[in-house]
């Protein structure tokens, strides 16, 4: 089947939100704009409710915003949801940031065209009271001389105080509407104001949270009703009489969702899409989403079937206004992190598959039809992930693979046999264990649990820069490439010093214990700020646990899932390979030389050494443990360091390698690496893939040197593999479904394949205006093409291709 | 696993191969055959030595390797850079040491059985999930039936599904060795006419044909017949083959159109490029060929194209 033509208009005509550069040319999207309405109403608010406690004030913002926002309908649309005044603009969060907007509204050409010049003016005068307030800025008066989290010095990172990973109990929404909640709130608020034996501090704040929380979910409780009287309006001007049936039933639709429980798959959806947008868009830019669609809302949806309420297509046309209500979505990104985003978007995940919390496969006619549904509508969202576990059916596999050739790089396949253990050693109940999703950074979120990934501060241990930390004492000089100057890691010993391959890796584990403790202690900065000033009372109370302790979503962890990334893990493995080998045991050349090459870009006579590099050093990926092994060190000493970090709730860090395209972003800023890497060439993507163009021995080769790094012993880790399309053709079915459960039998934790041939790649970076549906897989979600910096490009083409 | 220093050369393992047989398979390459086909893809594959190879992208037109090789196989073209004429190379491969930029590489290696056999057996897991295994092919694994059957014979031991790729040009003694540890022999034929495959391949059918009747008598066999324009591309010799292929048992039988993506490789080894006479195979034929088998697309493949 075909999407229908009113999906098809609807796709085409959706403002893509993506921040990526379009071929070098522009950082935003023409036409793109920011919309003042939520900083303006959240700053009414803020300014009227001086010195009210903080959640109160956060409750009322968020309710003021959703009962003064302009609402929109789009022609014709079946679903409707929207988190700011028109489908081509984006909201701020002054509360949040207002610093790097400010710059780059005022020196970047494509940032200021975002708003008008009175526009302008308001939103100076907007940030003018949040300066002292706002979040980002204030990190700064707890850091202490001498640690610094910017790129180039040792970590990768910036402040992002946007990214926020949680996923809501949908189900229990969906059975007991927002009015059931309320009830809920209701009953305990109730219990506390009259319980005078409770500790007096605790009896107050559990009361004023419990309060905030009814104040922002009564206010969504509105929002879907403001919906249903504009629609109304919308109906009484309609001449169509098919699109006022529709009406009528949207109407009917909104009057009862979310307030109330949904009756069937229609409410069901347009339930979900109102509340993702609260959370994700509106209260705060929360990227991940985490639902599991076919556990959740395949039930409604063969209901129907079964009832005669809906036709397949019917169901179909709806599930594909879900998609293109997700494309709809996106943030206003900081200009450093437009490649760090890859093409930037709605980044939310929507998972399949898996089992219920009896391990048995839960696969239904909704998991197909959104399969479907991915691959035939071309979005880039939703992102979409699979679970697979040993007793998912052959018809699952079928549908993946039918996903993936037509191009859309969708879904990420996730292995249960990795992350159901993981999560119960991390000390979730097995229960709960079973019933994970995945989230737009590819991490696994439990739903309806507490929040358990925060990332105020986003960063990573930049480890190729580790290494060259540790060949500098410490120093390096971004400016001039060399391994001298300011000293911005530990003071590790002088190379004079080093006698032996261990004396590098010794100096090296001291660069990354240091970045731990550098990034652990701006992490914990960053969320004890989230804490003490972004209360969320709204998610809080569909988050479980939250009303029943009367406590904001922030005050505790369900589970301890803080984490630090790692980027270029392979590109530092093959560095300290390239160390080892010609320094020390082939003596090639001296530790000396390798640094004045590495300085000098490997230009001039340094070529030599960049030759040598190539001809004669191991590369991660081929299956070679004299470097595999170094990899698997890296990760284990990383590891180690993450787990003596300790979190603002007492738990220890875990290791994440889900960097998106961070990595790539992160290597065209910086200098020369030693594993023969020239300044500015991106660095490997997805965490463990091999570096662009190193893994010559094939795919199985690749698998088998990234099953040496245990996920358990690690992280989450990120496999890219690129294959021709004629690899999923329907006759292989069998033998991919053999390969994928053989990459899950090795315990690979989640692997992404890219279905598109070299050739269309080249031809759509010559002519990026014929290839504006051309979509790749980067590293953890989906982008257009055409939307990547060219260097970006480059590294998908020359990513190697797997041929038969 | 018990140690086979019997020595063969070789010179390629190509993992994760799927139309060398069912399921995901590792196709381990041989070198040397006897057959000289002139569209052959694989042309470092016929010569049985290690032979050299020119990559001139970084040639520095220094002329030493030109001065090394005694038999003149090496000469100047009007670039200043070298050209390879294999009829005169003795592979001595002096030339390979003397390069300073390295343009001049070989191609095969020697290799013993237990050597090659653990690393086959790297991939045993995806050989199991997808019905898969190791594929010998070439070359001609029977023009090295002691390794080939040491080879196999170690891959039976671990439980491995093993298939020959074979011109079924051989000896009857290499056929008894290699066949008890064979479970699929891909077969080729190329012609059924005595004078026309002695003409084009350089060899005569007879026994070819003759062979097929043992490998029929002893294990499962598919036939391969790779299309030539002009040369067996007719429907009615298809028939033929088909109905040999039923006849004596074949598995199935699978018609393989010419490519010409080999055709780089032929002046690198300094070989005359005999596939630039070979036209290429037009998708409506190959399409007229599924047409006509469509009834029997169980039994008859037509791949690519």
């Amino acid at each position: 089947m075909t999407i229908t033509a009113r999906s098809k208009t609807l796709r085409d005509e959706t403002c893509i939100k993506s921040l990526g550069r379009i071929s070098d040319q522009r950082t935003v999207r023409e036409g793109l704009s920011i919309c003042l309405e939520r900083a303006r109403i959240m700053t009414d608010v803020f300014k009227e409710t001086e010195g009210e406690p903080m959640c109160i004030r956060r409750a009322k913002g968020l309710a003021a915003v959703l009962d003064n926002m302009t609402l929109f309908v789009r022609d014709r649309e079946l679903l409707v949801g929207c988190f700011s005044s028109s489908e081509k603009s984006l909201p701020t969060y002054p509360e949040l940031y207002w610093r790097w907007l400010e710059k780059a509204v005022d020196n970047l050409p494509d940032y200021a065209a975002m708003l008008s010049p009175a526009e302008k003016a308001e939103l100076k005068e907007i940030h003018a009271y949040w300066k002292p307030f706002s979040i980002h800025g204030r990190e700064r008066a707890y850091i202490p001389p001498g640690r610094s989290w910017r790129i180039g010095d040792f970590i990768s990172g910036g402040w992002m105080w946007q990214w926020e990973i949680s996923t809501p109990d949908y189900k229990k929404i969906l059975r007991k509407g927002l009015y059931g909640i309320i009830e809920e709130i209701n009953e305990k608020y109730e219990a506390v104001a009259a319980d005078i034996s409770r500790p007096t501090r605790d009896r107050m704040r559990q009361m004023d949270e419990l309060k905030a929380m009814k104040i922002s979910v009564d206010a969504a409780a509105r929002w879907g009703l403001r919906y249903a009287t504009l629609l109304e309006l919308h109906r009484q001007e309609e001449t169509d009489p098919l699109r006022c049936k529709e009406l009528d039933r949207m109407i009917s639709v909104l009057s009862q969702v979310p307030s109330g429980p949904a009756r069937n798959f229609h409410e069901a959806l347009q339930c979900f899409i109102l509340i993702t947008f609260i959370i994700n868009y509106i209260d705060q830019p929360q990227v991940g989403n985490g639902i599991r669609f076919d556990e959740v809302l395949g039930p409604y949806y063969e209901k129907d079937l079964a009832d005669g309420l809906l036709t397949p297509a019917q169901g179909r046309e709806l599930v594909e206004a879900v998609w293109i209500k997700m494309q709809e979505g996106g943030y206003v990104q900081p200009p450093q992190w437009v490649n760090n985003g890859g093409g930037g978007l709605g980044f939310q995940t929507i998972t399949f598959g898996g089992t219920d919390s009896e391990g048995r496969d839960i696969t239904n006619a909704l998991t197909h039809l959104g399969l479907e549904v991915t691959g035939d509508l071309q979005t880039i969202a939703p992102q979409v992930a699979v679970r697979i576990h040993d007793n998912t059916p052959q018809s699952l596999y079928e549908s993946i693979f039918r996903c993936v050739r037509t191009g859309c790089s969708q879904p990420a396949i996730f292995n249960d046999n990795v992350n159901v253990p993981r999560l119960t050693e991390l000390g979730a109940a097995l229960e709960d264990a079973r019933g994970y999703s995945i989230n737009n950074c590819m991490q696994p979120v439990i739903p309806g649990k507490n929040i358990h990934y925060r990332a105020g501060h986003s960063g990573g241990f930049l480890l190729p820069m580790c290494l060259t930390l540790a060949l500098s004492g410490g120093r390096f000089d971004i400016m001039q490439g060399k391994l001298s100057g300011k000293r911005v890691g530990y003071p590790t010993p002088d190379i004079t010093e080093m006698k032996s391959f261990k004396d590098v890796w010794d100096a090296f584990c001291m660069q990354v214990e240091y970045a731990g403790e550098t990034l652990t202690m701006l992490a914990n900065i960053a969320d004890e700020l989230l804490r003490e000033y972004i209360p969320r009372p709204f998610l809080s109370a569909i988050l479980e646990g939250n009303i029943e302790k009367g406590c904001d979503m922030r005050d505790w962890e369900f589970l301890g899932l803080r984490h630090h990334l790692v980027f270029g893990v392979n590109n530092a493995a093959e560095g300290l390979c390239a160390i080892k080998k010609l320094v020390f045991e082939e003596k090639k050349l001296t530790l000396d030389a390798f640094v004045a090459a590495v300085e000098a870009n490997y230009d001039g006579d340094a070529l030599k050494i960049l030759n040598l590099i190539n001809e004669r050093v191991p590369r991660f990926g081929n299956d070679d443990d004299y470097v595999d092994q170094i990899t698997v060190e890296i990760m284990r000493t990383v590891k180690a360091v993450c787990g003596r970090s300790i979190d603002i709730y007492g738990n220890p860090y875990v290791l994440d390698g889900t960097t998106a395209s961070a990595p790539i972003g992160a290597g065209m800023i910086l200098n020369a690496t030693f594993d023969g890497r020239k300044a500015n060439e991106p660095f490997h993507d997805g965490s463990i893939s091999p570096v662009q163009g190193h893994d010559t021995a094939g795919p199985t080769a690749t698998i088998r040197s990234v099953a040496k790094v245990k996920t358990r012993e690690s992280g989450n880790l990120l496999l890219n593999q690129k294959f021709m399309p004629e690899f999923f053709d329907p006759k292989h079915y069998p033998v991919m479904a053999g390969y994928l459960k053989t990459i899950m039998d090795l315990g690979v934790h989640h692997v992404q394949f890219n279905c598109v041939d070299r050739q269309t790649l080249e031809n759509a970076k010559l002519n990026p205006e014929k290839h504006k549906d051309l979509i790749v897989r980067v590293a953890g979600y989906s982008a257009y093409f055409i939307d990547l910096d060219n260097r970006m490009q480059d590294e998908i083409i020359k990513r190697t291709e797997q041929r038969f | 696993m018990v140690e086979n220093n019997s020595v063969g050369t070789i010179f390629n393992i190509q993992p994760f191969s799927i139309h060398d047989g069912p399921g995901l398979r590792t196709t381990l390459f041989l070198k040397g055959c006897p057959l000289h086909c002139p569209w052959c893809s694989n042309p470092e594959s016929i010569l049985a030595a290690i032979q050299v190879k020119l990559s001139l992208e970084k040639c520095q037109q220094c002329g030493i390797c030109v001065e090394t090789c005694a038999e003149n196989a090496l000469t100047l073209d009007e670039n200043q850079k070298p050209r390879l004429d294999i009829s005169c190379c003795n592979q001595c491969l002096k030339c390979v040491e003397s390069c300073p930029s390295g343009c001049i590489s070989t191609i095969g290696r020697k290799t013993t059985a237990d050597t090659v056999v653990s690393e086959l057996l790297k991939d045993a897991p995806f050989y199991s999930n997808t019905g898969g295994g190791v594929t010998l092919s070439g070359g001609e694994p029977l023009a090295q039936p002691d390794f080939t059957a040491a080879v196999l014979a170690m891959l039976k031991r671990e439980g491995i599904h093993t298939a020959v790729d074979t011109t079924g040009f051989g000896l009857q003694g290499h056929l008894d060795a290699v066949l008890p540890h064979t479970d699929l022999v891909l077969f080729d034929i190329k012609h059924l006419d005595y004078e026309r495959h002695r003409q084009v391949v350089g060899v005569p059918n007879d026994r070819i044909l003759e062979n097929l009747k043992i490998v029929a008598d002893q294990t499962g066999f598919w036939i391969r017949v790779p299309l030539i324009p002009g040369f067996n591309d007719d429907i009615e010799l298809a028939d033929r083959i088909v109905a040999l292929g039923k006849s004596t048992g074949a598995e199935r039988v699978c018609f393989m159109p010419v490519h010409r993506w080999g055709e780089h490789k032929y002046p690198c080894l300094g070989m005359p490029n005999t596939l630039a006479g070979i036209p290429g195979f037009p998708a409506k034929r190959s399409q007229a060929f599924q047409d006509h088998f469509r009834h029997m697309s169980d039994y008859v493949f037509i791949t690519g194209g």
